[in-house]
């Protein structure tokens, strides 16, 4: 139940004097406590109505007792089995879940129609190239010397060109890029030709 | 039939056969794939040499790799050889997943005709870096970072929106649907962009630009030696602003456009075009031994 003037009570509580129990107080209270704990023990026990089980109850008992030594008799190698299986277990579960598979990999074998191969001599007109600009280098003009650094980096971008080639293959697609490269070049060859 | 033409007939059937047998060439595969984590932070960085690597995008938090690699020989041995010599190399440092392929023995002259492809499906908030020697690189629905290094590579973009940081060097760039913090530098190197937005610098030596901004284009700028430019403009595009520049080159414009000269000698001309209203834009372009073309939507 709620107390509806609690504050009332309470300061009318904490008004009350203090009162402190003597020494021996305290030491007599436990000695009843312990004879009557004693007393009334013994009285209680003999007090106890007495009841026979059901069999039902001392036979499940005894097939209980009965299984519990054979469990409890397990070797210890089997025991150490056990806890290895379900060490194991624990592990590859958390290996599973934990790794993402790696990476899977496939082969597949098949056949297609080859195209016709690349019969084309690059190195052709190197000669006149190289020619040209030797005389470039040699008239040292502005103008000549800009589209000389043109054919320059023309004939290092073919230069790796022709190295992929090899390296990778005759891959129509890089010879396309060669011959672009190529027709960029004898274009600029023209221009040196023209101006010399 | 007569039997005179019996061998004539014989001889023209069997013939294609023959022919088409010396033609065939065996094609050996490789394909790996693997999944990886993508987490905030992440970022995916592809060397290809010789590769074609496509990028895609999707809904999962998952990195999917997908390599094929492929040696094509008139012999089978010849190419299963050529094969084992492609390597494909996976690191992954902190968050960052490097993937690379390469010829393990790189003194060895091969055979076969040999090819890398990528297939890569990440998320669209993956920064992606890509360096491409020879092959191409095409990418598409990116949301966040793209830095491409290539060489001898053709690159496609589509629908790419964030920072972009785009070298190339005898390697086409072709892109529909940019928006945002783009960076070109291309040299020997066609540009061809269609509808795009957001702030542009392009850098471009020894190519032909044709460019098609959006109404969305903020500023573009455009400084092209030795190419010529086409700048193609949005319908309802009037309230861009232009500056552009010529050094020995002709500048061509729509017609009846009211323009400001601002220099002009034999060999360089500077003008301008207020927009028709309040800017919302400004496209600059400075051409140096090239034309520069102004004209209306493609």
């Amino acid at each position: 139940m709620k107390e509806k003037n609690y504050r009332t009570l309470r300061s009318a509580l904490d008004r009350l004097p203090d009162y402190t129990p003597g020494v021996k107080a305290w030491d007599g209270i436990a000695g009843r406590l312990d004879r009557a704990a004693t007393q009334s023990a013994a009285g209680l026990g003999e007090r106890l109505p007495t009841y026979a089980p059901p069999p039902g109850v001392w036979n499940a008992l005894s097939q209980e007792l009965d299984a519990a030594p054979r469990a409890r008799r397990l070797p210890g190698r089997w025991m150490a089995a056990a806890a290895a299986a379900a060490a194991v277990l624990v592990m590859a579960g958390g290996i599973y879940l934990g790794y993402d598979g790696g990476p899977e990999i496939t082969y597949a074998y098949g056949q297609e129609t080859a195209p016709a191969p690349v019969v084309a001599d690059w190195d052709d007109d190197e000669a006149s190239f190289t020619r040209a600009r030797r005389e470039v280098a040699q008239r040292n003009e502005p103008h000549l010397n800009n589209l000389g650094h043109e054919l320059d980096e023309l004939t290092l971008a073919r230069e790796e060109v022709k190295a992929m080639l090899v390296a990778y293959g005759d891959d129509p697609r890089v010879v396309n890029q060669l011959a672009d490269i190529e027709r960029e070049r004898d274009d600029v060859y023209r221009r040196i030709i023209v101006e010399l | 039939m007569s039997l005179r033409l019996l061998p004539l007939s014989l001889l023209l059937l069997t013939t294609p056969v023959l022919v088409a047998q010396a033609e065939v060439r065996e094609v050996v595969t490789k394909t790996i794939e693997d999944t990886y984590d993508y987490q905030s932070g992440s970022e995916l960085a592809v060397e290809g040499e010789k590769a074609e690597i496509f990028v895609e995008t999707w809904d999962k938090q998952k990195i999917r790799v997908k390599v094929v690699m492929t040696a094509r020989h008139a012999r089978l041995e010849g190419a299963k050889t050529d094969l084992e010599n492609l390597e494909f190399i996976t690191e992954i440092a902190d968050r960052k997943i490097f993937l690379k392929n390469r010829r393990r023995d790189t003194g060895s002259e091969p055979e076969s005709e040999l090819s890398v492809e990528y297939f890569i499906t990440l998320p669209e908030e993956c920064p992606v870096y890509l360096k491409s020697h020879f092959g191409g690189a095409t990418i598409s629905n990116l949301r966040n970072r793209l830095r491409i290094n290539g060489e001898f590579s053709a690159i496609n973009i589509d629908n790419v929106e964030g920072l972009l940081d785009i070298r190339t060097r005898f390697g086409d760039i072709t892109g529909e649907k940019i928006d945002g913090n783009v960076v070109i530098n291309a040299r020997r190197s066609d540009i061809n962009l269609l509808d795009v937005g957001g702030t542009f610098t392009i850098n471009a030596q020894y190519g032909e630009l044709k460019l098609s901004p959006n109404l969305n284009m903020r500023d573009l700028r455009i400084n092209a030696d030795k190419s010529d430019v086409y700048i193609y403009e949005p319908v309802g595009g009037e309230r861009l602003a232009y500056e552009l520049a010529s050094n020995n080159g002709e500048i061509t414009l729509p017609d009846n456009r009211q323009l400001i000269e601002l220099e002009r000698t034999s060999e360089w001309r500077r003008i301008q075009i207020g927009p028709g209203g309040e800017r919302t834009g400004t496209i600059t372009a400075s051409v140096t031994f090239g034309d520069l073309h102004l004209a209306s939507k493609r």
